[in-house]
């Protein structure tokens, strides 16, 4: 517990300042408060004029200016758009198979890759190398991997098998891009697993060894219960990651073809800024995070357990 | 963090403390006046590599050497951010002296928010003004933001070593292009054509031609003819005449792909003329096959000069517009150097565009252009139609679902946006 | 360590490298191609490699390595030295009150990630304007503060939640104050989060290039970031000059991630501590 009686005896001091500091850091509200001034000063104004946004007339003409106040109009508009809906069942496939990827081979790979042998510091090592390249650079290096003359339908051809459009069918593009977007978040996600695995208790692990557990044994009994929050967070962070980010998208097939890969964020962005329809967009990025919170429930719900005394 | 950490990021912090306390100097954009009594005008645009940087900069040195004691700062832009930066810097006060801009989709935005200077009374008093046709003097209700030095145009490049091979004549109509495209495809040696079919603007500029020939544009869109189009489109990919990948190919990509020498047509910009000495084949140029009776028509695209409405040097910012872009010495300039073609009328029999046979069809496009919508959802109109046709080509939409999608589409965005077009 | 055989080890480590570095490889291969090469034969493997555009590139790279550098540095070292004290106090209860404090901080972060970042460009650059931060370093270092804050926070509380209770109680009772509780149990034990996170704040910010090519338009200060979005436009794609400073400008990356790995690989375990 952080409030105490015997919070001074340490210290002795007794310039104002001092007094000050140590009075916040006494509070857990001192350690939060440069983050909110922070946080504060810079964030919640564009969002509230991200609200403000999406409940006026913000178009090509009105952009800088006074914003005519509509009242719910602009969400009409966005719930009437066909792409809307769309694009909603895109964002749903592409949070799926993130979160399947990430996860599940996110915990597999790095249950394996934390064995700490020469090969597996390697491939971790490569993996963060390859992530840290920005979007714009892997998603390229898929579009051309992924070409009608690419290198994975030159692969295709070897073993026989015919070219496949794998950007350019309406039944693959979604599926495509989403898979490439999983390939680029995943060391991610390993990166934090093997983080939460480095700080499991070895002793807790030896003795169940010792009585004879196996790697699926200690990972439902032991190792997960243990990641808990690691991996609630994880797929907090990797719903927001898919509802917020379209780089995979706009590097590899500009939402379509068609609209076949026009996900939530993909759209507003589009509509905000090769539109300059910024209400409609302000509208739609509202009603993605709306859908995150209402996603993100169970999470919350679960920090209750988290608190520990 | 050990005691020394510590400190670091103590001194970090408060290092940063101290600049957001405004001690930071801003000077993103404007001109200014520095120790020597010179006189700097900004400049951006979004250009990359090649012609394009190389004009700038030819145009760039003879308008400082005609005005010493100016130099010319030249901002480079990505492309994506250029538009939200002057849109951003509207609401601040804070711009560039001069801006390329990416005119056919961002100009209603950008002449309403403040960010353009109006040049009516620089306008008004150009003794050359008559030279330019209206498409190029881009004007609201108020005043005039925009104005166009040059036009970058589509036609149609072919492979002249394929059309030898199969003895093929360059078509100048659509039949004639699909009889050539079935030859080709029949052989099975090379793509009969490239060309971009992406779900944006870009896509929807490349095939909008084929409206155009028939008189229809984005003002005045009919279901019938609009099926007709996506019909022949449809034709074309389902008869490998164009690979499926065409759906999310942009320009550099179609061009990407002509250029490889495996394809036999490709439409594609005159800004790629200068890439077609470095080809290992023999390429030639003709303008846009014809698909009715108003014969080939385009759209002009390129990029327009602007002034910033917060610019210290408006006059000096004009005078660089008028010297070193609109005159007759820089057009041809940058001519020369890019392939963009000259929008001055008096410029139009000149020797040196007459000279280059290949730069022909581009010029004689420049003497039939259609007119932009002058709605203020230009973009969304033509990011529905470039959807639409994206998905024709890809076979996610038929095209008779295709057609009545877009063109209620873009009726509504006409209507939405004031009802003229 | 939990039961994972070294072979499975080796296999798996074999699989996840080859996947990695064929686009990997696929990009030097890139980089080194001249702009004939690339209009010809894009995909193609046999070819004559030249140095030619690394040359062209590295002047310019240089510069923007040493801007990101700075400000990936800075950045990163605002958001770890806010942002493990803020999931320190969001991770430990003092009352009833407080939890619905956390539950309610909580849903903020997440909503605050939830704002576009092109869209909340041009509030924060009225904000940054108002200032005199427009142009500068610190204005972007600010700006992908707000950004990474409440990215970093959520994923550091897990870390500290992961210290055990009765350390803490431990540390109480040898009648430690809460700022030495902070600095001698909480720092220590959660050294692999920072790491962890300090490292990939230090790459999400390296990456970022909305808000830095928005916030810095000077040429000579453009970030890598920047640099690569510059070399996509409507006209042309230079794909060997992108290819080849996206080699360039990630090697600064790898050294700053093969520091931090060390503390990662080797860790501390909590059971040596107690």
């Amino acid at each position: 517990m952080l409030t105490t009686a015997t919070a001074s005896s340490g210290s002795g001091s007794r310039s104002p300042v001092r007094l000050a500091v140590t009075r916040f850091t006494q509070q857990p509200w001192g350690y939060l408060l440069p983050a909110v001034i922070i946080l504060g000063a810079l964030a919640v104004f564009p969002l509230i004029q991200l609200a403000r946004m999406s409940l006026s007339e913000v178009g090509p003409r009105t952009i800088v200016g006074p914003w005519e106040f509509i009242g719910w109009s602009n969400f009409r508009k966005a719930f009437g758009d066909r792409i809307f809906w769309q694009s909603v069942r895109a964002t749903g496939t592409f949070t799926l198979v993130l979160l399947v990827v990430d996860l599940v081979v996110g915990y597999l790979g790095a249950a394996v890759l934390s064995s700490g042998t020469w090969s597996t510091n390697l491939a971790l090592r490569i993996m963060v190398f390859v992530w840290a390249l920005p979007p714009i650079v892997s998603g390229s290096v898929w579009r051309f991997l992924l070409a009608g003359n690419g290198a994975i339908n030159s692969l295709l051809g070897l073993v026989g098998m015919e070219s496949v459009d794998w950007l350019s069918s309406p039944d693959r593009a979604l599926l495509s891009v989403s898979l490439v977007a999983a390939w680029a978040s995943l060391p991610f996600s390993i990166l934090v697993i093997h983080g939460g695995l480095l700080s499991l208790p070895t002793d807790v692990i030896e003795a169940a060894r010792i009585d004879g557990a196996g790697f699926w044994g200690l990972s439902r009994h032991i190792v997960l219960p243990i990641l808990r929050p690691t991996l609630a967070v994880l797929t907090v962070l990797i719903i927001l990651y898919a509802f917020r980010s379209f780089d995979f998208v706009y590097v590899m097939t500009e939402g379509g073809p068609g609209t076949v890969t026009t996900t939530l964020p993909y759209f507003a962005y589009n509509t905000a800024f090769k539109t300059y329809q910024f209400g409609v967009a302000s509208a739609l990025a509202m009603v993605s995070m709306l859908v995150v919170i209402v996603l993100a429930v169970p999470y919350m719900l679960g920090l209750r357990k988290e608190h520990a005394g | 963090m050990t005691r020394h950490e510590r400190r670091v990021v103590g001194a970090a912090a408060a290092g940063l403390l101290m600049a957001a306390a405004g001690v930071g100097a801003a000077s993103a954009g404007g001109s200014h006046v520095d120790g020597e009594g010179a006189e700097t005008l900004t400049v951006w645009t979004y250009y990359v590599t090649g012609g394009q940087i190389d004009a700038l900069d030819a145009q760039n040195e003879m308008f400082e050497q005609t005005h010493p004691g100016v130099k010319i700062d030249h901002v480079q832009i990505p492309f994506d951010q250029l538009a939200p930066r002057l849109l951003a810097g509207a609401a601040t006060g804070d711009g560039p002296d001069v801006v390329l801009d990416n005119v056919v989709v961002d100009f209603p935005a950008l002449a309403a928010s403040g960010a353009l200077l109006d040049l009516t009374p620089y306008w008004d008093a150009y003794p050359d003004a008559e030279q330019f046709p209206d498409s190029a003097v881009w004007r609201t209700d108020d005043g005039i933001f925009n104005v166009m030095s040059y036009t970058n145009l589509l036609a149609m490049y072919y492979n002249a070593d394929v059309l030898d091979e199969y003895g093929i004549a360059p078509p100048t109509t659509i039949e004639e292009l699909e009889s050539a495209m079935a030859i080709v495809a029949e052989a099975g040696d090379y793509t009969p054509l490239s060309m971009s079919g992406v779900a944006t603007p870009e896509g929807a500029w490349m095939f909008m031609p084929l409206l155009l020939s028939q008189g229809v544009g984005y003002c005045n869109l009919d279901e019938p003819s609009v099926e007709g189009a996506f019909t022949t489109l449809q034709g074309w990919a389902d008869n490998d005449y164009i690979p499926t990948e065409t759906a999310t190919w942009d320009q550099a990509d179609a061009w990407l792909a002509f250029a490889s020498g495996d394809y036999a047509f490709g439409f594609n910009g005159n800004w790629n003329l200068g890439e077609l000495a470095g080809l290992d084949f023999t390429a030639g140029t003709v303008q846009l096959p014809s698909n009715g009776s108003e014969g080939s028509v385009v759209f002009p695209g390129g990029e327009a000069i602007g002034i910033g409405s917060f610019s210290d040097n408006q006059d000096l910012a004009w005078e660089y517009i008028q010297s070193g872009w609109m005159s007759q010495e820089a057009s041809l300039i940058n001519f020369n150097t890019t392939g963009q073609i000259p929008t001055r009328a008096d410029l139009a029999d000149a020797p040196d565009l007459q000279a280059n046979e290949l730069v022909q069809p581009f010029v004689a496009a420049a003497g039939s252009t259609a007119n932009w919508p002058a709605s203020p959802n230009t973009a969304a109109m033509q990011n529905a139609m470039g959807q639409a046709g994206s998905a024709v080509i890809s076979g996610a939409l038929s095209p008779a679902d295709a057609a009545s999608q877009v063109v209620s589409d873009v009726t509504s965005e006409i209507a939405d946006g004031g009802g003229s077009c | 360590m939990i039961g994972v055989g070294r072979r499975w080890g080796h296999a798996a480590a074999g699989v996840l490298s080859v996947v990695y570095l064929v686009p990997l490889a696929w990009i030097v291969i890139t980089s080194l191609k001249s702009d004939d090469q690339i209009r010809g034969a894009p995909n193609a493997l046999a070819f004559t490699p030249t140095l030619d555009v690394f040359r062209e590139v590295l002047d310019v790279g240089g510069g923007a390595i040493v801007t990101s550098l700075r400000l990936a540095g800075f950045t990163t070292l605002l958001v770890i030295g806010v942002g493990v004290p803020a999931a320190y106090a969001l991770s430990r209860l003092a009352s009833p009150g407080w939890r619905r404090l956390v539950t309610i901080a909580m849903g903020v972060l997440l909503v605050l990630q939830m704002v576009p970042q092109p869209m909340a460009v041009i509030p924060l650059f009225s904000i940054l304007a108002r200032w005199k931060l427009v142009g500068t370093l610190p204005g972007v270092v600010l700006a992908d503060v707000s950004l990474l804050l409440p990215f970093a926070i959520l994923l550091l509380r897990p870390f500290v939640l992961s210290i055990p209770g009765a350390i803490f109680e431990a540390a109480e009772l040898d009648g430690t104050n809460g700022w030495q509780r902070f600095r001698y149990v909480v720092l220590p034990l959660s050294a692999n989060g920072i790491a962890t996170v300090g490292s990939i704040v230090f790459i999400l910010a390296w990456g970022e290039f909305i808000y830095a090519t928005t916030f810095l338009t000077e040429q000579t200060r453009l970030p890598v970031s920047g640099l690569l979005a510059q070399q996509i436009n409507l006209y042309s794609v230079s794909w060997n000059r992108m290819m080849a400073l996206a080699v360039l400008t990630s090697l600064p990356l790898l050294a700053v991630f093969l520091l931090a790995q060390k503390r990662l690989v080797q860790g501390l375990s909590v059971g040596a501590v107690k």
